[in-house]
């Protein structure tokens, strides 16, 4: 009987749970809910989160990144409206900061060949 | 020889200051209201006078990394194209004034709201607020007494102020900033002189980049990639290239020609 009545209350507590997640969730900043819920969110903060460290980064892995953000682009075109422009935004300074160091570093392996 | 040089340098010097007072540039702007933008696409057309942004309150909370790159701000006023419905959805100014992130242990009032109640009218004049006597929880006077003095902009020296620790702007706004492993800030450098004779020109890549972060000038402001290959003349910055994307309207301004034109005094 007891067992029984936990049990349900268990039952009762998941569903509970359950309802209320997403409540609270779509109460939390659009910023930090996007970051749990978006995979493209997910890869624009991993790719752009490593702009102050460009110069330690090799013409290989600067390629990589810059790549990886022209990959982006598509994916943020479909977001609705105010995340598109937010994010079109910070991607374009994002892929521009390791374009240029990319060609800065090229430019400096050429010299040194000169 | 070297003569000539400093005397044509002094000239120049004479006639930068001169130029900017006569030309079409428009008279320098009161303490309080450097920095001060006016953002108008969208208000009046829907009823509400444009808005009013004042740097010095915000820039003594935050860095311009958080609005400038983070939040994604636009460098020229009205160039973000701020829609209310944006804001409501907070970003924006909605990413701060949502009525429940804090500051400083104070909930941000909120921003726009499609339908305002009699009572929410007052708030909304706090941003719309062009052309209208408003209250205001900030006062200029009061504010920048304890702090640092400077003859230009501002009247303030916001460097020495974060230095002293009387002001501590935040770095980063949760939501928005990415999260770093670490700064790994280039070599320092400085920029070399155009001119011959004329003093070195003060500049650190470090301090910068903890202001503004790296992706804030390179490449839409500095996109030489060569060290010194892009040559500007104080003509071109103050018209706001180069340099003059920041020192023209809210960091400290071009008239302080020492702070830029001089040998650095140690290592930065
Ligand atoms: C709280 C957010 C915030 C902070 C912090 C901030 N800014 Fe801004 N800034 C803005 C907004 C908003 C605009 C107007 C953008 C628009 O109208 O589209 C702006 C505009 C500007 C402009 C253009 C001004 C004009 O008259 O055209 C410059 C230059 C600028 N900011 C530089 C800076 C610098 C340098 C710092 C750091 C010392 C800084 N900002 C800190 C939000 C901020
Ligand atoms: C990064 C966070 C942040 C952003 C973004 C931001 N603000 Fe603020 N703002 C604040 C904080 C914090 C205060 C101080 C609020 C308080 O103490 O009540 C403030 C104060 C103000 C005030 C002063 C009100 C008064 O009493 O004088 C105005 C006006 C204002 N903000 C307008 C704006 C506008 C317009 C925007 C967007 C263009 C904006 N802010 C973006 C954080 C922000
Ligand atoms: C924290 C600052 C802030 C507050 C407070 C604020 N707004 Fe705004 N609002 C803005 C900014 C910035 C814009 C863009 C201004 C522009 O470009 O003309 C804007 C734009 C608007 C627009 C233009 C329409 C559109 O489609 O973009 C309307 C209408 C509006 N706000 C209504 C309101 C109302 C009503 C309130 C009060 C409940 C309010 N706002 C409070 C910052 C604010
Ligand atoms: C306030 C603006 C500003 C910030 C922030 C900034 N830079 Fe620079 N950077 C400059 C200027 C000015 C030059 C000299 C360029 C010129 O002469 O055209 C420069 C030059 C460079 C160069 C080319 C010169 C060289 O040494 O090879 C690279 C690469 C570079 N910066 C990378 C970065 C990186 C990475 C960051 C962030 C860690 C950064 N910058 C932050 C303004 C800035
Ligand atoms: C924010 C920093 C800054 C301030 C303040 C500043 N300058 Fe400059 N100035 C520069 C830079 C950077 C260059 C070099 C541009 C280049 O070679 O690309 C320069 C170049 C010059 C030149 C040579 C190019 C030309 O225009 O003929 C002169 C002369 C000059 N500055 C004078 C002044 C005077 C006078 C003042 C004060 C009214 C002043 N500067 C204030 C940054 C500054
Ligand atoms: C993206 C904006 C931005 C750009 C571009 C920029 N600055 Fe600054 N600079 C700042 C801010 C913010 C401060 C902090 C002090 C203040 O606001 O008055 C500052 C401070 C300084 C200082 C005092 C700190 C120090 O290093 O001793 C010097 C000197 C300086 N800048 C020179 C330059 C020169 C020269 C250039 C162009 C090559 C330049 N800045 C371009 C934003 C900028």
């Amino acid at each position: 009987m007891n067992a029984r009545l936990l049990r349900q209350l268990a039952v009762f507590a998941l569903f509970c749970a359950g309802l209320c997640a997403p409540a609270a969730h779509a109460q939390t900043t659009p910023g930090t809910h996007a970051a749990a819920a978006a995979a493209w969110r997910k890869e624009f903060d991993d790719v752009c989160s490593r702009t102050e460290q460009a110069m330690s980064f090799s013409i290989e892995q600067l390629t990589v990144l810059v790549e990886r953000c022209d990959a982006l682009q598509p994916r943020i075109d479909r977001l609705e409206e105010t995340q598109r422009k937010v994010y079109s935004v910070r991607l374009h300074q994002c892929r521009g900061l390791y374009a240029y160091v990319l060609e800065s570093k090229k430019n400096e392996k050429q010299e040194g060949k000169n | 020889m070297n003569h000539r040089i400093s005397v044509v340098f002094l000239i120049l010097l004479f006639c930068i200051p001169l130029a900017s007072q006569t030309g079409t540039k428009k008279k320098r702007p009161l303490p309080y209201d450097y920095g001060r933008v006016v953002i108008s696409n969208y208000s009046e057309s829907s009823g509400q006078p444009p808005v009013v942004f004042q740097h010095w309150i915000h820039r003594s909370m935050f860095t311009c990394r958080v609005c400038h790159v983070d939040i994604g701000f636009g460098m020229k006023a009205n160039s973000t194209n701020i829609r209310a419905v944006d804001v409501q959805r907070g970003f924006y100014c909605g990413a701060c004034h949502n009525g429940h992130t804090e500051v400083n242990g104070k909930k941000v009032f909120a921003a726009c709201t499609a339908k305002p109640s009699f009572d929410e009218q007052k708030r909304c004049e706090r941003c719309h607020s062009m052309g209208r006597k408003v209250q205001s929880d900030f006062d200029f006077f009061t504010f920048s007494a304890p702090l640092p003095k400077e003859r230009f902009g501002n009247g303030i020296d916001w460097e020495k102020s974060e230095e002293m620790g009387l002001i501590k702007p935040a770095k980063v706004l949760e939501g928005f900033t990415i999260p770093k492993n670490q700064l790994v800030v280039q070599k320092d450098f400085d920029l070399n002189p155009k001119v011959e004779g004329m003093p070195d020109i003060i500049f650190s890549h470090k301090k910068h980049t903890v202001w503004n972060g790296c992706e804030l000038c390179h490449p839409d402001i500095f996109m030489g990639v060569k060290k010194g290959n892009s040559h500007y003349t104080m003509v071109d910055i103050s018209e706001g290239k180069s340099c003059g994307a920041c020192h023209v309207n809210v960091a400290f301004p071009l008239t302080d020609c020492q702070r830029c034109h001089s040998k650095p005094v140690g290592e930065n």
